[in-house]
Formats: C-alpha cells, structure tokens, sequence
C-alpha cells in the first residue's frame, strides 16, 4: 500500500501547490522584475487585429463559452464518478460501479472535444487580443506553464482512471483505482482554480498598482478577492451541470433501449443523476449569494452594474430558467413515485407541493420596476404596482427560492420514503419531529422575509442569512431523523424502469435549462467590466468595448447553447455506437442453412 | 379542588400512555408534535439571534434592531 500511495502523494502535493509554486520558480525572475515594472499596456483601437471583417469578441465568447461547458462536464463527471465508485465499493453493489464507469464513458468522449476548442479559444484570444494576453503572462509570469503541465497531467490521469478501470476492479487494485481517481479530480480542480484566478483578476485585480504595475507576487495575483467566491460558485455549478448533462444522456438512453434490464439500469442511472443534479444545486443559491455579495463589497459601482442596471433584467430571465430547473426536477421525483407500489400514498402531496413551487417561481420573476408607458404610469399611480411591487425586491425573492429549495428536498424525501417502511417504536414521533421542523423551518423563512421589509437596509440583508441556515437545518436535521428511523427499515421493492416516457423528457430540460443559463450568468459576469480589460487597469480600447445589447447577448448564447446541445447528442450517440454491435452475418447465414 | 385536578390529570396523563402503548408509542404523537414545534421554535430562535449578530447587527429578544 505504501508503494502505492508515495506517487500519488508527489503528484497530489504538486498540484495543491501549483499555484503557489512559482512564486519559488521564478523567485530570482521577479526579483529583477520588482526593481524595473512597467505598467499596463495602453492599446489603440489600431492595435486589435481585424481579420476578414470578423467579429473578435464574438469569437472569443463563442469559443470561451464552448470551452467553459465541456470543461466544466469534464471537470465535474469524474467528481461524482468516484463518489459513486466508492459507493460500489462500501455497499458491495456492481450497479454503483458499472454507472461510474459509464459516467467516464462519456466524459473520454467530450474530452477531446474539451481540448480542441481550448486550444482554438487560446489561439483567438492571442490573435485578437495580443496585448491583453502578453500583460497576463507579466501577471502570472509561469503560471500558464504549470497550467500547461497540469492539463497534461490531467489527460495522462483521466486515460489511466478510465482504461484501467477493469484492470484494476477488485480488492485492493480497486483502491489503487480509486486513489488514480482522486488524483485527476486533485489536478481537475487545480487546472479551474487557476483558470478561475485569472478570470477573477481581469474583474478584481490584485498584485499591482495603479497603473497596472506588477507589484506583488503570483500568489498575491492569485489570490484576488473574487477568486474564492468564483471558486466555491464555479465548483458547486459544475457538479449541478454535470449531474444534469449525464441526466440527459441517461434519459437518451431510456428512449433509445428497448431491453426492460437496460431500461431498469438507466432509469435508475438517470434517478442518480438528478440527484447529483439537485445535491451540487441546492447550495448553488448561497454560493451565488456570497459571490455577488463579494462583488458589491470590491465595488459597490461593480454590484449597481449587475443588479441595478439594465443587466437587472437578466436576473428575471435567470429566476425564469431556475424556475424551469426546479419544476423539471420535482416532477421527475414525482414521476419516480410510480416506481413503487406505496408511491401513490404520497400522490395527494404533490399538489401541495407544485403549489408552493409555482408560486415561488412566480414571486420570483415578478420584476421591482416595469417598463412602462406614461399613460400606464399615471394609471399605476407610480412605476410600482401597489401589489405587485413589493414581491419584486430581495425579502420576497428570498422567501421564494428558500420554499422552493425546501419543497424540492421534501419532494426527493418522499421519494426516497417510498420504497422504505420505518419498524423503529419511536416511527410515528419521528414523523412529528419532522413536520414541525417543516412547519417552523418554513414560518421561519417566511418571517425573516417579512422582518426585511420593516428593518433598515442593512438588516433587510442581514435578514437573508437566517433564511439561508434555516434551509439548510431543515435538510440537515430531516436527513439525520430519518437516517435513525430508517434504520432497519422495511425495504419495498422498487421496479427500475417502471417510468413514464415523459418523465424523461424532463431530465432533457435540466441541462438545456443549465447551459442557457450558465451562458446568461457568464455574460452579466463579463459585462460587469464594462470598458475594461481589466478593471481599472487596462482599458478595452478595441471596436466592441461596450457591453452587448440584451437582445443581441440572448441571441448569442441562445446559439452557443444549441451548438453545444447538438454536441452532446453527438456525444450522447458515440458512446452508444461505442457498444452497438453489428451482428455476424455468417453466423446468420450459418442458422440459416442449419434451418434448412 | 387541587387535588381533583391533579387525579383529572393524572388519569389523562395515564390514558396518553396506554394509548401510546397500544401504538407502539414513545408518546402520543400530538404531545411529541406540540414539544417539536417548542423545540424547533426555540432552535430556529437562536440561531436567527446568533446569525445576526454574528453579522454585526444587534437585534433584542424580538429580534428587532436594538
């Protein structure tokens, strides 16, 4: 064991300490550089190359938004695909470990993919934005090549988790197989976490003056103040993403079999992926919270910008596709009731339930102020609607996602109850114990809303981490009841594959859902620079400094989103064609004439 | 009349176990259901409390800003 883990330990620490790393590399580098720095390259409008009439910026969002989705399917799959292997291992159960397996299938297919349009999104940001490009390398100085070496090391791991998989199934070769795994997701999360510094640098630099100067360290570069929230948020989005996407090729799959056992096994794979999907989204909220919330707190002019402007708009639209994420995914676990003989017990809760989901969705997308015509403004008596109006600021929109979050666990706990009757004495108790953490859970939310609207600003946004905490208690203290209650529990058989085919047609939304709106997000993140390259230190002076016309943004990301969902039906159909096999025609031949 | 009301009680407070002895019950469930909803509201309570405070914004018992 001890042969087997020392590699491992060199490899991991290299990529722990990539980042930081260097800083020790090119110490002697930046002493020199720290005597004599330059500032930041002031480029003319003659500066950025035009190449036959296209549009640069275009391009490099087309290509960068491509490269941001497959590498986060890329990045997120072998993430929950050890979870689930180690799951096989501890619960004995081969099903864990042929779905794993199947999740790297299709990630070895998109991986390529991944790699080609990175390599096609680095060459157009260095053709048309040669300046911007050469003052982040003075930034990161040897970062990009550790990046470099990091992704090699990543496609080096990657091969060897996948084709050593049945090589390495058993006893202990298992756990060798598992710590391979783990030391591709150590070097997975390293190559975003740099990414992401750089990112997060061009919105919030740190490490130099004024003028763009490099004054500090890599590692002071790195560690700007956007780059953790970008981290935490980007790492939650891409499990939610990847749970959705390898939801949709389960789906596929379940419309394409027509052997009940296969549809069995993808049904039951595409129940797992929607719970991927709902466990990396549950706390995706918060995560976002705390981003926008670091945003405001670096520039406060960065926030108006996001939220108080134009861009506020696409918050409605974001709220519209959460909304569609919710909905889809309720309605699968409601579908997936019939997969047991109790589930119709459950059946008269789930209007309840669609009750409170659609009416958080609609206080969610109802906007604070409306565009309207004088004549609409006069008979409004003002630009709010009396009613309407207060559902459109924060309090009411956090009472809203919060119930919604709320209801989407109590619609998989019911799922999950269906198939499991507690023996335990203390059962009926347990149950009460639960609904007044519901009940309480839920008044509780919805006070420290209300509490927003009668307290000073400053509390009204105090008031939304409570509500926060208070959500996640209820799912905390409702799984540790019924971890006790259902211990020892009678199991129901349930029937894999017993599923309508419209219920599959929902985990087709969840990722069509996904990548619009991650395309959505991705362009408010951007806009929020506005006419810089880099926020206050290097001015975009190129034709398109400006930010993009909503329309014109939906219509972008509207295409990139269907270009990227035609790549994965590609994606979806290689992996099947992987295991079609053409039958023999001499063996037909042969029972032919053993016919005649 | 103390003493009455403690019997009244008493034989209530027997009956309530019986009944959650028939059930299997470590109580009867409108008991445990009245005691959690105590139990949660003085939980969610002080965490609310906790939280907000622990932001920098003093608030009273009612919660209010002091």
């Amino acid at each position: 064991m001890k042969i087997h883990t020392r590699p491992e330990i060199i490899i991991a620490s290299v990529c722990v300490f990539a980042v930081a790393w260097p800083d020790l590399v090119f110490a002697a580098e930046q002493a020199s550089q720290a005597v004599a720095h330059a500032p930041a390259p002031k480029p003319t409008r003659a500066d950025y190359p035009v190449i036959a009439g296209m549009s640069a910026r275009t391009m490099a969002w087309g290509l960068g938004q491509m490269h941001l989705y497959l590498a986060a399917f890329v990045l997120a799959v072998p993430l929950f695909s050890i979870c689930t292997e180690f799951l096989g291992v501890i619960t004995k159960d081969e099903r864990y470990d042929t779905m794993s397996r199947e999740f790297m299938k299709i990630t070895m297919a998109a991986y390529s993919l991944t790699a080609l349009v990175g390599g096609a999104l680095t060459l157009a940001l260095f053709i048309f934005y040669p300046h911007l490009m050469g003052y982040l390398l003075k930034v990161f100085r040897g970062q990009m090549l550790i990046y470099a070496l990091l992704f090699g090391l990543e496609s080096i791991t990657l091969y060897l988790y996948y084709y050593s998989w049945d090589a390495l199934r058993y006893g202990n070769r298992k756990w060798f197989h598992m710590s391979i795994g783990l030391v591709l997701n150590t070097v997975g999360l390293t190559l975003m976490f740099v990414a992401n510094a750089w990112v997060a640098f061009m919105m919030s630099p740190a490490g130099v003056a004024a003028d763009g100067a490099v004054t500090g360290t890599v590692w002071e570069a790195t560690r700007n103040p956007l780059w953790n929230p970008l981290n935490l948020h980007r790492f939650l989005a891409n499990i939610a993403y990847g749970g959705a996407i390898v939801g949709g090729y389960s789906a596929y799959m379940f419309l394409s079999e027509k052997d009940p056992k296969s549809k069995a096994h993808y049904d039951w794979m595409g129940y797992t992926s929607n719970f991927i999907a709902i466990v990396g989204f549950l706390p995706l909220p918060f995560a976002g919270y705390w981003l926008m919330a670091e945003i405001y707190a670096y520039s406060q002019q960065m926030g108006i910008t996001a939220m108080g402007g134009v861009l506020a708009w696409l918050f409605i639209i974001q709220a519209v596709l959460i909304g569609t994420i919710m909905l889809a995914a309720n309605y699968y676990l409601w579908c997936g009731l019939m997969r047991t003989d109790r589930g119709s017990q459950y059946a008269p809760y789930v209007k309840y339930i669609a009750a409170v989901i659609i009416a958080g969705f609609l206080v969610w997308v109802t906007p604070h102020s409306l565009i309207l015509t004088p004549a609409e403004i006069q008979v409004l008596g003002g630009s709010h609607h009396k009613l309407l109006g207060p559902l459109g600021i924060m309090p009411a929109k956090n009472i809203a996602v919060n119930l919604m979050l709320v209801f989407t666990f109590l619609s998989f706990q019911m799922f999950y109850r269906s198939s499991r009757i507690p023996t335990v004495s203390w059962a009926k108790a347990g149950n009460m114990a639960i609904v007044a953490l519901y009940v309480v859970g839920c008044l509780n939310i919805i006070g420290a809303g209300i509490y927003g609207y009668i307290t000073p600003t400053v509390y009204k946004v105090g008031a939304s981490v409570p509500q926060v905490v208070t959500t996640l208690s209820i799912i905390i203290f409702a799984v540790i009841i019924d971890v006790f209650m259902l211990r020892g529990a009678k199991t129901v058989t349930v029937y894999w594959g017993r599923m309508s085919e419209r219920s599959q047609y929902a985990l087709f939304v969840m990722p069509i859902a996904f990548t619009w709106l991650m395309g959505l997000m991705g362009y408010i993140r951007s806009s929020l620079r506005t006419h810089w390259h880099v926020y206050t230190i290097m001015r975009d002076n190129s034709p398109e400094a400006y930010i993009p016309t909503i329309g014109q943004a939906g219509n972008t990301i509207t295409a990139i989103t269907l270009a990227f969902m035609a790549l994965m039906v590609f994606v979806f159909w290689l992996s099947r064609l992987g295991t079609t096999k053409q039958a023999d025609p001499h063996q037909s031949e042969k029972a032919g004439r053993a016919k005649t | 009349m103390i003493t009455a009301l403690s019997l009244r009680i008493d034989s209530v407070g027997s009956k309530v176990r019986a009944r959650a002895r028939e059930n299997g019950m470590l109580a009867n469930r409108w008991i445990v259901l009245a005691a959690a909803l105590v139990f949660w509201a003085v939980y969610f309570h002080t965490i609310d409390r906790v939280v907000m405070n622990g932001q920098g914004l003093p608030v009273g018992i009612d919660l209010m800003p002091k």
